[in-house]
């Protein structure tokens, strides 16, 4: 069993600003789970395939993922992974500004296990950042 | 005019609206969300008296209102651009293009070579400059800069259509931003390259379409460009 104390988030945005909302809705509500940072699919992908096995096993990932970026966007990003052998599992929440029903139902269609408005105005981040917290301490993390 | 050609003239203009809404609805929101997070966070780290960060946060803040001003210049651009369809008139198009090669190639860095027979015809002079100059700017500021860089611009003449194609051997663009090349802002670099933010194919395409022409582009990565254009002769 993995300890699950350990787990990583990795945030896939372009914009600085919302990666930086991420990282300070952690520190305010006192979650000090590691924080890896991707400004698009390209990267994210890097970053997932320089792992190995032994790594997942030991840091399960949460990707929380924006769909409108440059290079590859959240969608392309989101087929890819889930055409992965070894990555397909991964829990996936969407963050995004767009409140298209198609970009909904194309997320969805993906298996995501959220898809997150963000910037409702007059609602902070750290109600997400809180449910995502509560997320994953009461699931049971997909077996690598 | 037919009532269908109407009624294609309105479908085309009422998906023009609906983007240009979707655009400052969506879009300008970004750069917005951005300042009111700042704001949030000067309040908490004053509170906290982390001055460095509020420092910080207060050059991004002016960052993202730049950012913010310039998408309203295009935006503006973009809705004037309707003004430039007016009267037809008689048009040298060899000059025309002369023309445009003068006033965007500064320096004469690129080669722009003009192959083929120019026809003169009757069309929208002030649309027509903006869309060729639009292009030939947008093909000097993507290509790879090289020097000695051959532009190539190829003319023909149908019995209704006059043909022209601008070949480049730039770095090409990818399949997945020629997706998006049409869309207002969707082919934007980044915050620091702002000047690229997308907005010269929208317009072209926007003006083609209201002179009744056609605009295609093809690319291959690091083999180049070919946009092509089918303009009336009338």
């Amino acid at each position: 069993m993995p300890n699950k104390r350990s787990i990583h988030f990795l945030v896939i945005d372009d914009d600085d600003i919302d990666r930086e909302a991420v990282k300070r809705a952690f520190k305010k509500e006192k979650i000090s789970n590691p924080i890896i940072e991707a400004e698009n699919g390209v990267e994210a992908f890097n970053f997932l395939n320089s792992k190995d096995k032994d790594y997942f096993e030991h840091n399960p990932v949460i990707i929380l993922l924006d769909l409108n970026m440059p290079k590859m966007n959240g969608i392309e990003f989101l087929t890819k992974l889930r055409e992965d052998p070894n990555l397909k599992r991964i829990i996936v929440f969407v963050m995004s500004t767009s409140d298209d029903d198609e970009d909904k139902l194309k997320a969805y269609n993906l298996n995501i296990a959220g898809y997150i408005l963000k910037g409702r105005v007059n609602e902070g981040i750290s109600k997400s950042i809180l449910m995502i917290d509560a997320f994953w301490k009461i699931i049971e993390m997909p077996p690598y | 005019m037919a009532e269908q050609d109407y009624k294609r003239k309105f479908e085309n203009l009422k998906k023009e609206y609906d983007e240009f809404l979707h655009t400052v609805s969506h879009d300008l929101k970004g750069p917005i969300r951005g300042i009111k997070n700042l704001v949030e966070w000067i309040e908490d780290d004053l509170e906290q008296e982390n001055i460095e960060d509020v420092k910080r946060n207060l050059t991004r803040i002016n960052g993202k209102s730049n950012l913010l001003a310039v998408y309203l210049d295009k935006l503006l651009v973009f809705s004037r651009s309707n003004s430039l369809i007016k009267n037809k008139t008689t048009i040298n198009t060899k000059e025309l293009l002369t023309d445009c090669i003068d006033s965007t190639n500064l320096g004469k860095k690129y080669q722009f070579s003009l192959e083929g027979e120019y026809p003169t015809i009757n069309q929208h002079s002030e649309a027509l400059e903006n869309i060729f100059c639009r292009i030939i700017e947008n093909i000097i500021l993507h290509s790879n800069h090289k020097t000695n860089e051959k532009v190539k611009i190829i003319s023909s003449t149908t019995e209704e259509y006059w043909h022209l194609e601008f070949k480049d051997k730039g770095k090409g663009i990818s399949q997945n931003d020629l997706n998006k090349i049409y869309k207002i802002f969707q082919f934007q670099i980044n915050e620091a390259n702002q000047e690229l933010l997308n907005i010269g194919i929208p317009i072209t395409k926007s003006l083609v379409n209201k002179i009744e022409g056609q605009m295609e582009i093809t690319s291959e990565i690091n083999q180049g460009t070919i946009v092509i254009f089918e303009i009336p002769l009338h």
